[in-house]
């Protein structure tokens, strides 16, 4: 979600009177105290004024008397004085912005050693006299805690700065703290949604404050490279994630709770099995290559593998670069968006606090095929056979038995458990001294899988700790580390086939007979049931080490100097231990067992070291940023296969266990390095013009010597419109508008490492001689002149926050262009290799994104709704005129002019409903003369020419989502809170083929009941064509739009009901809070596709590639339907 | 401490942002830069140009692009069902994987050839037989090329990629010549089989270059060349081959390396093998759905062991009791219903493939289509997954005696004593006794004589890939690839004398005797011409 900005407080809102009684107060006060001669202590009392008003003042050189005269038109106050004692006609310089009168005044007076009291409606000013050190003097202070709107306020943590003595305050606000030093220690009152307050005590013995809420809002820090920025001074488009938006959500990583949370951040999956990687796109598709974005785990590059299993309750925030302003200080590898991740830290001088969050919950898998009954079965596929000249398969009495007989349980139900528990548990302690600040955090995460089979799942053991101290004064370092243990165990086969040997079984076979053996179907040669059962698991067990320490050195004010290093160690490891499996007196395959071992050890280190200097003169503020980054990477790999070994403790030989070695490696791989500098200046003046720049130059070790080197500027600039003194009236009235438009150049590098150059692979048993195995050399594909891509980017956006911040609004469009894309362009193969590496291809692409937030606060029930909405579309602009198409029936074509990766096939016509029709229409030129019959397709003819062959194919579509959105809605009431979140796409188009759509597919398989609506001489209007078996099915099987779906949906895909127990009741038991709620995640989906699969599928990865046919063919883990119970302490 | 601290700050920055070096080398693997250097690395480059001579799926698959099997499958072999339906065009798998399969073959041969000079030390024979086994691996490929799609670019260096985008098709005649020219090269430098060491078994020998040539000359209908080839192979001149002692025991791997074999794809158990018997062999045996199916014409294509086929009057062949008396090389290479299956353990089991007899018969969806199975290339030694690790024979002194029979045939030289030498022995070899089955009749005319020659080759090598070449060469694909395949007899009687359909094929000789050229090599070098009607 991109941050809102929470709502100033309602100017509307009934305005706190100055209560008499409050006022006496005041007065009395005022009198004891003067009667100790404490005058000033009283101006730093926040108690009896009025909040009413705020105060904005940009002075320059001015004098004095004229600034009080400006306050005293603001505030309604005036000044008392005497020009003895205040020399009224100093030149000063003054700045406050949305302040209160009280701050305002001390900002103003304290430099300028005067004194002010406030009585009634004036102030009274002083010369200030020379203070007097008192003596240590312990003391207890009281007092009461309240809000803007002047209820009390529980539970506020109450701390004696720079100690850790301190109390809460009580359910009618009131505290009581025994203080050490009544003279000069200062009280600090913290509490969750609001402003931390610093109050020094001065002696007195009451203590009361208004709190204001955190409004966050014009000091609002957003994540960008390198470095923070405030939000308001941002010229890129920047969205923040915060961790609110992240928490209670019963998903088990990170990338599933950011999906829908930001504009044109589209996250989509391909399997929903418990531990598999997520698809990210940041704007679509921009290349066609790499499309993920560059993942920096607190300021070191990562992968996606860190980013998919980091804690999600250790995230303090999300930032997400989309333009090139904010991208281009991460240079070659930025141009399809950064993901800032910044963890947790403690506070300083904050007592330990403990967090608790844990989850429960059930999943239970939705989205299957609906099979057709043994007996429709039956029936569909001798009329399926008839109208394919073969002889029926089912005799009438097949058919009355079939009938009379009770229907098998589906394979699918028997495969997948209705209920699949899933947990999780966290806890951190965060807190801090004075100079130091800590966070330690411990996660556990178990997913269970929702196949039957011996405790399949995903586990993960997540540890970390974010420790920073102040050495002294100039002088900060700190450590970040982090562990993450994650275990998958699932079967040992693949899943695309586990799902496809049980969804193509009719219903006329059972799972298991009637004696409880596992059934081989004559259409199969393995039961799912009993390889999930019976056929061994695959172990993953990954560890991940992420450490990171800095030393930041401040020699003189607001110069920064930081040197980091990190380290990301990830050691992988796999065992697969396939059994085999007995299915007598059936006969089925899986008769050799194996044992797969595999370890793989990557490491990334990644040195930095960044100085920051920021000055004003004047109005004028710069600031400059410059720094050098070094990166490495490494990996080891071994594999070693082995087969007949014993069948039950697997990695015990028997004597006929061999090595399989051509399916055994040890391979050290292919290391890569970067080495960069980078800048970034920034100037505004008087935050109204802002100025950026940013550089990067990047050297590769992917490329040869001489082609190393990239540079990747942007410029951009912002203009708050508002400031402008002449709109200054519609900054009072209506709210702040932002203007704000970029330009840079970011650059890709992600091809595999050496692609430049030819290396010679030599490996095992290629050959043979003489029954023995001999090594066979290979040359991998290379191109010397590659360089890297480019991608040139502008956007334009514009922030806007209304009637006070209510209703904040965002808006951006950008346009990209990506030259020189890295393509393994497609070579005929006449060629005889596969292709090299070349900067081939142009790509445009182009959005827009629009976010809006409104807030309402009520006397007791407040709401929020935010809502993001955004598009992109990508066009091939040059192939170097070639065109690649892929696949067989379900085709796709790079083709300029259309989208990356579009679907191409024929276009349908209707389905042929008598013979004069087929006689007039156009031939295929793929199925034999007389071969196409009533119900069949008809194929639009392109060209003509009367003949239905390549040339009448057309591009039918595009897989890539667009008009994604996400729609969050909040409320909150009498400690109850909802939080509901629908997210979908407009747009999409899915191709569906083989026996995911295809009656009979392979000539036996499966009929569902989407097919019960097929051609028949009396239903000519339906939308399955005839049924038909083997070559009768050809004209009907091709590619074409008739099997192409629309996979546009809305899901509503989180809700939340919590209830916080109230402080009056969890304080007594010494907890800050509790919070209980109940959680539902993809609840409801409202989709077109009507074949029982997922609409939110995506055949392809992030980067458009599609490798197997596992989704397109619906062989997948279906998604889950989760409901979670949760519980959230603090104390 | 203000300087303690500055130093620290200093070190520990330098330490930090120490520099990675740009210039890294895979550690894995050599780079072009220090390769070249060894004879190992020459000889390691042509064991990859054998690995990629041709390839298990085409070898059996092909069987199925003829009349002799039908393939079930959708999927398996590169959907090549829709080949032998006539259901394909040029974006076909098969048609587009194949011309990329055989021009990856050539582009590395051609960089063995390009690059070999360079290596140093070499012993200068053993360089000029690695270039003999390169070009006849080229010459292979070619040979390939040409059979199937007629007239294909002629590559003869690394090509660029832009090269690659504009080259156009070379006549079929210079084709020939460049194989031939490459085989002539071959066999000049190719030691005779027996001259290779032990472990060198498996390599290619003059044998095959000139075998290879017979058999091209063959497609081309040069009928003298193929004569006065096989005449030099059979009389030793490329080494003393003969016919292996037992039919069924040529695809068995404990005789490998066999005096019959010429030419063979190695395997080695375990460490390089294929699973392609799975598709074939019956259902309870191989344990997967099977694919590939004999047709009851290859089953009716079996003589009686009097030599007779079985629709001539006096064969003896008896309708209800259709396996009983036929050619001995029938039972070695098809399954068919009551057939005595031996298993790996040496145990004896029943096929039963009528309707209702269990999981290999005709009515399960996974069996057989055809109430048939392949016996020929099962290897009892593969593992449960239907790993093999037996060569498969791409060329044996078998067909160079019916080259040499067919040649003398159709040069009007077909003699008692031709056919003594050729078909005789191999009827001989195969288990006949029967006179009527060994002896030359001279009331034979050309057309009696050619049906009996082409029949002969359509059993001896049924599912070793010849048969679709053969009927496309003799032009006669046109009539035996029309109409329905069929299975056993267990349909209705009055559709097609009972004999199950089981697949339409199509074919139009007015196209279909050549492949069309991939739409994808079209797509990528506008240069390239189409074949005829497609």
């Amino acid at each position: 979600m991109r941050k809102l900005i929470p709502l100033f407080r309602d100017k509307a809102s009934p305005h706190i009177p100055f209560k008499p009684i409050c006022f006496m107060m005041l007065c009395l006060l005022f009198f004891s105290q003067s009667q100790a001669s404490t005058l000033q202590k009283l101006a730093y009392s926040s108690q009896g004024l009025s909040p009413a008003k705020t105060i904005s003042l940009d002075v320059k050189d001015e004098l004095l008397s004229t600034v009080l005269e400006r306050i005293e038109r603001l505030s309604g106050y005036s000044f008392i004085y005497s020009n003895d004692e205040i020399n009224s006609s100093r030149v000063i310089n003054f700045h406050v912005k949305n302040e209160k009168l009280e701050s305002t005044l001390r900002q103003l007076f304290s430099p300028l050693n005067i004194e002010y009291q406030i009585v009634k409606s004036k102030i009274i000013l002083k010369s200030r006299k020379p203070k007097i050190q008192k003596k240590n003097q312990e003391g207890t202070v009281t007092g009461k805690v309240s809000d803007e709107k002047n209820e009390s306020l529980p539970g506020v943590t109450v701390l004696v700065r720079g100690t850790t003595i301190g109390t809460a305050t009580d359910i009618e606000g009131n505290y009581s703290l025994a203080v050490p030093d009544m003279e000069n220690s200062v009280l600090v009152f913290s509490y969750i949604g609001f402003n931390t307050e610093e109050v020094p005590i001065n002696g007195r013995t009451i203590v009361n404050i208004d709190m204001m809420p955190n409004l966050e809002s014009l000091n609002e820090v957003v994540v960008v490279g390198y470095a923070t920025q405030k939000k308001i001074n941002l010229t890129g488009a920047v969205d923040m994630v915060d961790a609110e938006a992240l928490e209670s959500k019963p998903v088990n990583n990170i990338t599933q709770a950011l999906q829908g949370t930001s504009p044109n951040l589209i996250i989509q999956q391909q399997s929903s099995e418990p531990g598999t990687e997520l698809n990210i796109n940041i704007r679509g598709i921009g290349t066609l290559g790499d499309n993920s974005p560059l993942i920096v785990i607190d300021g070191i590059p990562s992968n996606s593998g860190a980013f998919s299993t980091i804690n999600p309750n250790d995230i303090a925030s999300i930032s997400v670069l989309k333009d090139a302003a904010s991208a281009a200080i991460y240079g070659s590898r930025s141009a399809n968006g950064v993901i800032l991740v910044t963890t947790k830290q403690g506070n300083y001088s904050t007592k330990p606090t403990v967090t608790y969050n844990g989850i429960l919950g059930w999943q239970t898998p939705s989205f299957f095929q609906r099979p057709v009954s043994a007996y429709n079965f039956a029936m569909l596929k001798n009329e399926a056979l008839i109208n394919s000249g073969q002889s029926p398969q089912f005799s009438p009495s097949d058919i009355n038995r079939i009938y009379n007989s009770p229907e098998n349980d589906w394979y699918m139900d028997e495969i997948f458990r209705e209920y699949a528990p899933q947990q999780s548990h966290n806890l951190s302690v965060s807190g801090g001294t004075e100079n130091t600040t800590y966070l330690i955090s411990v996660g556990r995460m178990d997913q269970a899988s929702s196949f039957v089979g011996p405790d399949f799942g995903y586990k993960r053991t997540n540890a970390r700790a974010n420790i920073t101290t102040n050495i002294s004064k100039k002088l900060k370092t700190g450590l970040m580390v982090a562990y993450t243990k994650a275990q998958t165990k699932e079967h040992a086969y693949s899943t695309e086939f586990i799902v496809a040997d049980a969804s193509r079984i009719p219903r006329l076979y059972p799972i298991k007979d009637s004696l409880g053996r596992y059934y081989i179907p004559p259409t199969s040669s393995s039961n799912s049931l009993a390889r999930l059962q019976k056929g061994g698991q695959r172990e993953r067990d990954n560890d991940n080490i992420y450490g990171n320490v800095f030393a930041e050195f401040t020699p003189i004010k607001n110069l920064k100097i930081k040197g980091v290093f990190g380290a990301n160690l990830w050691d992988y490891q796999q065992n697969e231990f396939r059994k085999t499996i007995n299915y007598l007196p059936y006969v089925g395959g899986d008769g050799q067992n194996s044992m797969n071992d595999e370890n793989n050890k990557t490491l990334q280190t990644n040195a930095q070291l960044v100085a920051d200097y920021s000055f004003s003169l004047n109005r004028h503020n710069f600031g400059v940023l410059g720094g050098y980054s070094s990166e490495g990477y490494s990996e080891s790999m071994i594999r070693v296969r082995k087969i007949n070994v014993d069948n039950e403790v697997g990695y015990l030989p028997t004597l006929q266990t061999e090595i399989v070695t051509n399916d055994t490696y040890n391979r050290r791989g292919t290391p890569w390095s970067l080495n960069s500098l980078f800048g970034r200046v920034n100037y505004n003046f008087s935050e109204r013009y802002l100025l950026e720049g940013n550089f990067r130059y990047d050297g590769s070790s992917r490329f040869a010597p001489g082609k190393r080197w990239g540079f990747y500027p942007s410029v951009s600039a912002g203009w708050r419109i508002t400031e402008e003194p002449f709109l200054a009236f519609i900054k009072e009235n209506v709210g702040n508008v932002k203007l704000r438009g970029s330009w840079g150049q970011l650059g890709n590098q992600s091809i595999d490492a050496f692609r430049y150059t030819s290396t010679i692979a030599n490996e095992p048993n290629r050959y043979g001689f003489n029954n023995q195995g001999v090594p066979g050399a290979s040359f991998s594909p290379s191109n010397p002149e590659i360089v890297w891509e480019t991608s040139t980017m502008i956007d334009i956006g514009t922030d806007v926050d209304l009637f006070n911040r209510k209703l904040s609004l965002s808006f951006d469009y950008f346009k990209k262009r990506t030259e020189d894309i890295l393509l393994d362009l497609a070579v005929p193969g006449t060629y005889g290799a596969d292709p090299p590496t070349v900067n081939a291809a142009v790509v445009d692409n182009e959005g827009w994104e629009f976010a809006l937030s409104y807030k309402m606060q009520g006397a007791k029930i407040n709401h929020s709704i935010s809502a993001n909405v955004a598009d992109n579309l990508n066009t091939v602009i040059d192939t170097k005129d070639k065109e690649v198409i892929e696949g067989g029936d379900r085709a796709i074509i790079m083709r300029e002019g259309y989208p990356h990766h579009s679907y191409y096939g024929y276009k349908s016509n209707g389905l042929y409903q008598n013979t004069e029709e087929i006689e007039a229409g156009p031939k295929p030129g793929f199925v034999a003369n007389g071969a196409v019959l009533p119900g069949d397709i008809r194929y639009v003819d392109k060209n003509g020419d009367g003949i239905i062959n390549e040339q009448d194919r057309f591009v039918l579509g595009n897989p890539f989502p667009r008009y994604t959105f996400g729609f969050n809605y909040t409320a909150e009431y009498m400690g109850f809170d909802l939080n509901i979140f629908i997210q979908g796409v407009g747009k999409r188009n899915l191709y569906l083929r083989g026996e995911s759509v295809e009656a009979f597919h392979n000539n036996w398989e499966n009929v569902y009941e989407q097919h019960l609506d097929r051609w028949t001489p009396t239903n000519p209007d339906a939308s399955y064509p005839r049924l038909t078996i083997g070559t009768a099915s050809t004209n009907n099987n091709v590619g074409s739009d008739y099997w192409l779906l629309n996979a546009a949906y809305v899901r509503l895909k989180n809700v939340q009901l919590g209830y916080t127990i109230p402080g009056s009741i969890t304080n007594a038991i010494g907890v800050k809070k509790v919070r209980f709620y109940i959680t539902g995640h993809n609840l409801i989906t409202l989709t077109k596709m009507n074949n029982g699969f997922d609409p939110e599928i995506s055949e392809f990865n992030s980067n458009l590639d599609t490798s197997d046919g596992k989704v397109n063919s619906g062989r997948v883990y279906p998604n889950s339907k989760v409901y979670a119970l949760g519980l959230d302490i603090n104390f | 401490m203000k300087k303690f601290y500055i130093l620290l700050i200093s070190t520990s920055f330098l330490a930090l942002t120490s520099c990675n070096d740009l210039d890294l080398i895979p550690t894995d693997r050599e780079t072009e830069e220090t390769f070249w250097d060894k004879p190992e690395d020459a000889l390691n480059v042509l064991n990859n140009c054998y690995e990629n001579m041709y390839n298990a799926e085409y070898y059996f698959f092909n069987e199925t692009l003829s009349d002799n099997a039908f393939n079930k499958s959708e999927v398996d072999g590169s959907n090549s069902r829709n080949i032998a339906e006539g259901s394909y065009d040029a974006s076909q798998a098969r048609i587009r994987n194949e011309w990329g399969y055989h021009y990856t073959g050539i582009r590395k041969c051609n960089i063995l050839l390009t690059n070999i000079d360079k290596v140093p030390g070499m012993d200068e024979a053993l360089k000029a037989r690695v270039k003999a086994e390169a070009q006849f691996i080229r010459a292979f490929h070619y040979f390939n090329l040409t059979v199937w799609y007629g007239d294909v670019p002629l590559v003869d260096n690394v090509l660029s990629v832009e090269e690659s985008q504009s080259v156009s098709r070379s006549s079929q005649a210079d084709i020939v010549n460049f194989i031939n020219a490459d085989l002539d090269f071959a066999a000049a430098n190719l030691p005779i089989y027996t001259d290779y060491a032990e472990g060198d078994r498996g390599r290619i020998a003059k044998g095959a270059a000139l075998a290879l040539k017979a058999r091209l000359a063959s497609y081309l209908g040069n009928w003298q060349d193929v004569a006065t080839i096989t005449d030099q192979i059979i009389n030793g001149e490329a080494g003393a081959y003969g016919l292996f002692n037992s039919y069924s025991g040529l695809f068995l791997p404990q005789n490998e390396y066999n005096q019959e074999v010429i030419l063979d794809l190695q395997y080695v158990p375990v460490q390089r093998t294929y699973q392609e018997q799975r598709f074939f062999i019956p259902k309870t045996e191989g344990k997967l759905v099977t694919s590939i199916a004999p047709t009851q014409e290859l089953v009716d294509a079996y003589p009686m062991i009097n030599g007779m086929m079985i629709n001539e009057a006096g064969s003896g062949f008896d309708a209800a009791n259709p396996y009983a008396g036929r050619d001995p090389r029938f039972q070695a290479t098809i399954v068919y219903d009551g057939y005595q299956w031996k298993r790996p353990d040496g145990s004896i089991v029943e096929i039963r493939t009528f309707p209702g007899t269990g999981d290999n018969s005709i009515d399960k969806d996974d069996a057989s289509p055809t109430g048939y199975y392949f016996a020929k290339y099962y290897d009892p030694t593969a593992d449960a997954d239907n790993r093999a690790g037996l060569n498969l024979i791409l060329i044996r002194y078998a067909e160079v005696l019916l080259m040499n029979a067919e040649a003398k045939l159709e040069l009007g030289q077909m003699t008692a004593d031709v056919w003594n030498k050729t078909v005789r022995t191999i009827r001989e070899r195969a288990g006949f006794t029967d006179p009527n089955a060994l002896n030359f009749n001279t009331s034979w005319d050309d057309t009696a004589l050619r049906n009996i020659v082409r029949n002969e080759r359509r059993v001896e090598f049924a599912l070793e890939g010849l048969r679709i070449f053969d009927i496309r060469r003799w032009k006669t694909a046109e009539v035996v690839l029309n109409g329905w395949a069929h299975g056993i007899k267990v349909g209705d009687p009055s559709v097609d004398n009972g004999f199950k359909r089981v697949d339409f094929r199509t074919f139009d000789p007015a196209k279909h005797y050549l492949w069309p050229i991939p739409q994808r090599e079209r797509d990528l070098n506008q240069n390239l011409s189409q074949n005829p009607n497609w």
